[in-house]
């Protein structure tokens, strides 16, 4: 009993630090991705739509109209 | 006369023992859980039919023979099905937000500490008489603090197949539970003005960080830790399908129709190991017990370890979001965006909580590993 406890408490104590030194190790090579890989990507992350509340309004408006020629047809 | 008795001897009736009445009922109950409660419905309906199946006299469902055997042994003894689960949900993960913002990885490392602390407490359950879990049982059973169902069906039919029954009705249950174990925990922990800590906007991740990340992943994990590669393995292979965008059609389906076929076998398949030798008898008792037991630890060690970075980093950080760090996703996450919202109105925690929720999959995956190269 003794000894299977300080055995699961060996496990307890490795298994976490290991758990740590990996996903830390992982944390490093993170930071090199992101200098290596995230350069390209600015530029076209930069580019939001330009989506107005006009547009919207557009949209809804091609679909009310679509809605009601369907419904004309399909009487 | 003769052969009226042959015929009462062929019916359920004269065959059934109570035990097999009782697991039946356990089966309605996690029917009625999935169906009234919706606790996780989509493995425990099945789970609770195969049960109800599984412990039908006579019929011979669980011996050589009967497809719940032959659906166990293709699915769970191999270990193939939670790795198709694995490989789904890889490809349901989006790793922006950790890729965002790195450090959360330490919550969902943090987080972790529920598992190891349950494998301790699993042994020193066996001081009390009647208790008998081997080390390979208690790892089985610590996985349930992962919080992670694949993982822990996976672990479980690694090292300790006869507790698998009673190991994925726990991790499941307690996932579904995850709302109610949780916010208790977290507020204990924390101060009303720590919970309305606002944190900064995450920044855009680009398309080819994404594609790296699985790689460097599985890189790391085969030169450092082989023995986590078949679920780490099987995750990154989703998630590169997923974030490659040129294999669309696959990652659809890994994350869609191969999913359900496999949840549903997956199910019946832990339903089936809910026989009434294997599951009445005190260690589920003690199974249930331990991993509430994980859960809490992982959740407060998550928080305990957010509060730690938050004194030392130049940026804020909001200390619930460590509760995420068990995996549970989306859940655990939903529910620190909820906890924070009751804190602060207009806080919305929920991306900055994912990093650490896909990180603590990521970290249950790699203590599984672990614990198959120090018990298995």
């Amino acid at each position: 009993m003794q000894q299977q406890l300080s055995e699961a408490f060996t496990i307890m104590l490795t298994g976490m630090i290991t758990v740590f030194v990996f996903l830390t190790l992982l944390l490093l090579a993170m930071g090199l991705l992101r200098r290596f890989a995230a350069t390209d990507e600015t530029a076209p992350a930069q580019a939001p739509p330009t989506k107005t509340q006009a547009t919207d309004a557009q949209r809804v408006a091609a679909i009310t109209a679509a809605v009601h020629a369907y419904r004309r047809d399909h009487q | 006369m003769e052969r009226w008795i042959t015929l009462w001897q062929s019916t359920a009736l004269a065959a059934f023992t109570w035990q097999q009445a009782v697991m039946m009922l356990v089966g309605a109950l996690l029917l009625y859980l999935a169906i009234r409660k919706k606790f996780e419905p989509l493995l425990l309906l099945p789970i609770g039919f195969g049960a109800i199946l599984a412990n039908i006299p006579l019929a011979g469902f669980t011996e050589p023979g009967g497809i719940l055997y032959y659906i166990y042994v293709v699915g769970i003894d191999t270990g193939v099905f939670p790795l198709l689960i694995f490989m789904g949900v890889g490809a349901m993960t989006d790793f922006g937000p950790l890729l965002a913002n790195p450090r959360t990885l330490l919550l969902g490392a943090a987080a972790q500490f529920g598992i190891f602390a349950t494998l301790f407490g699993a042994i020193a359950l066996n001081a009390i008489p009647g208790f008998e879990f081997s080390m390979q049982d208690a790892a089985a059973i610590a996985i349930i603090g992962g919080a992670d169902g694949p993982t822990a069906i996976f672990l479980a039919s690694r090292l300790s197949p006869e507790l698998l029954g009673a190991i994925a009705v726990a991790a499941y249950s307690y996932m579904a539970l995850v709302p109610i174990i949780q916010p208790p925990i977290m507020k204990l922990l924390t101060t009303q003005e720590e919970r309305s800590v606002r944190m900064e906007q995450l920044r855009q991740v680009g398309r080819r960080e994404k594609i790296v990340f699985p790689l460097a992943v599985l890189f790391l994990t085969l030169l450092f830790l082989p023995t986590a590669t078949p679920l780490v393995g099987m995750f990154c292979l989703g998630n590169l399908m997923r974030e490659a965008g040129v294999v669309e059609r696959l990652s659809k389906t890994a994350q869609n129709e191969l999913i359900n076929i496999v949840t549903i076998f997956l199910g019946l398949a832990v339903g089936s190991k809910l026989s009434a030798s294997e599951f009445l008898t005190v260690e589920t008792l003690g199974i249930l017990a331990l991993g509430a037991v994980a859960f809490s630890i992982g959740t407060a060690s998550g928080v305990l370890m957010a509060k730690l970075m938050a004194r030392f980093s130049k940026t804020p950080i909001n200390p619930l979001i460590g509760a995420a760090g068990v995996s549970a996703v989306p859940m655990a996450a939903r529910v620190v965006n909820k906890v924070g919202l009751d804190a602060n109105q207009s806080n919305f925690l929920l991306m900055h909580a994912m990093g650490p929720n896909v990180a603590g999959v990521l970290g249950s995956a790699v203590a599984a590993g672990i614990l198959l190269a120090l018990v298995g």
